[in-house]
């Protein structure tokens, strides 16, 4: 089992293998090339509008910045709202009228989002976003039955870190490429890539 | 900015505008301060810089002057000025013309607008973030930005003699009206100490000081609750 594959599943210290080398350590970085087929597609014109679902950081407002005119920072992950949290919250997130999200990262989002909500979110979406926007989304294929909620930090714009801020809790069953392909409509696939840990990752558009 | 020094009246480098950006309270100089037992409800603005270890709801509009929220500091508006820094608890929309730091421990609920932002390691925050000097006027922005990081921003205004207005009356509930912010420091940065707060002031525990210079705290809503100030 590779570092990150222990690090997403919050497997302990040490608790796999008994060589203290190969101990996870807290942070590890990985290249993205979900992220890095993304960005190559949006102009660097600071004329964008991003929406992004994970927490505010430095790295993302610089990674961002050359990009974007607005960012949101939603901060529905790593700790994802439940039940009917997660409606509200989703209700919450404001429209931009003016400049509409051309740029989504769902991040894992979707793969951990209960799976009858999951429509909701593509619905609110198509509700936020202007046409042709870019949406990337990682769902994690390597079949784990749990899972712990990783805080992914952009470290460049085809790189990234993951750490685990949480417990490791129940994993929704694995989503599929036919499944999450109709799941995003009418968002369209156009890049996706799947990774030795067994993550997908997927950049789409709205047709 | 906040710790005035002898000879600051030389143009600001960058490491000194970045170090204007820290709330930093240091003892007999340095901005306005909002004590941590006041509570000011209304529109705050001024002609100096701020810092605000306190609690205010409403407005802070302080145009071309820099505000601080310190780490006790709680703010339920939105807040305007120069350079913004926080690393108390903001619930409101934050409009920089230079610059804003949320600092570790801030926790911002809100949109925030500036030519440069600054998000430090452990500062959460929620909302929008309006890049335009950054994105679509990227190059003017930039050079706005590199010549504020070069020295060339504007200085607040210096000098003047810092007045204080102490002034109490009687309220009606037997409670004591103050206008507020009148401890005014004899080295301060600013020319006058107009405070038109007022504040319904009990005793306290150590010398909070709505230290101000000429800042000033408007109440607004409903008559009676107009500008109170809960020391």
């Amino acid at each position: 089992m590779s570092w990150l594959e222990r690090i997403r599943s919050g497997a302990p210290r040490g608790s796999i293998g008994e060589d203290p080398q190969q101990s996870a350590p807290a942070i590890v970085q990985r290249a993205s090339p979900g992220l890095a087929a993304l960005f190559r597609g949006v102009k660097p014109d600071g004329s964008h509008s991003f929406l992004d679902f994970g927490p505010a950081s430095n790295s993302h407002l610089n990674l961002y910045g050359p990009f974007a005119h607005q960012i949101r920072f939603a901060g529905l992950v790593p700790t994802l709202p439940r039940g009917d949290d997660w409606t509200a919250a989703l209700r919450a997130l404001p429209p931009n009228p003016e400049y509409p999200y051309d740029v989504v990262l769902t991040w894992d989002v979707l793969d951990r989002l209960d799976p009858r909500a999951r429509p909701g979110l593509i619905q609110r979406l198509v509700e936020l976003v202007a046409p042709g926007a870019r949406l990337y989304a990682v769902i994690d294929s390597s079949g784990a039955t749990v899972r712990a909620p990783v805080r992914t930090t952009l470290v460049g714009l085809d790189r990234v870190s993951e750490q685990v801020v949480g417990p490791p809790e129940a994993a929704q069953p694995a989503l599929l490429p036919a499944p999450v392909e109709r799941l995003l409509h009418p968002f369209t696939i156009m890049h996706a890539f799947t990774l030795r840990s067994g993550l997908r990752e997927y950049v789409a558009a709205k047709t | 900015m906040w710790k005035k020094e002898e000879g600051q009246d030389a143009p600001p480098t960058a490491d000194s505008a970045s170090r204007q950006a820290a709330p930093r309270m240091t003892s007999g100089t340095g901005p306005a301060t909002i004590g941590p037992s006041i509570s000011i409800r209304g529109d705050v603005t001024g002609s100096e810089d701020l810092l605000i270890q306190g609690r205010i709801d409403g407005s802070v509009d302080l145009g071309s002057h820099s505000v601080a929220v310190g780490s006790d500091g709680r703010v339920n508006a939105n807040i305007s000025g120069r350079v913004i820094t926080i690393e108390g608890h903001v619930e409101g929309d934050l409009a920089a013309q230079e610059q804003i730091v949320l600092r570790g421990t801030a926790r911002v609920l809100g949109d925030i607008k500036a030519p440069r932002v600054v998000l430090e390691d452990g500062a959460t925050f929620r909302g929008l973030v309006d890049m335009g000097a950054l994105g679509a006027q990227s190059e003017k922005g930039k050079a706005a930005s590199d010549a504020a990081e070069s020295g060339s921003a504007a200085e607040p205004s210096k000098g003047g003699t810092a007045q204080s207005d102490d002034k109490s009356d009687t309220g009606v509930n037997g409670k004591t009206d103050a206008k507020v912010g009148a401890k005014a420091d004899a080295k301060s940065d600013s020319t006058t100490a107009k405070v038109s707060a007022t504040a319904t002031s009990s005793p306290t525990n150590g010398p909070s000081t709505p230290s101000a210079g000429s800042t000033s705290a408007k109440g607004k809503g409903a008559p009676g609750t107009a500008g109170q100030a809960r020391a």
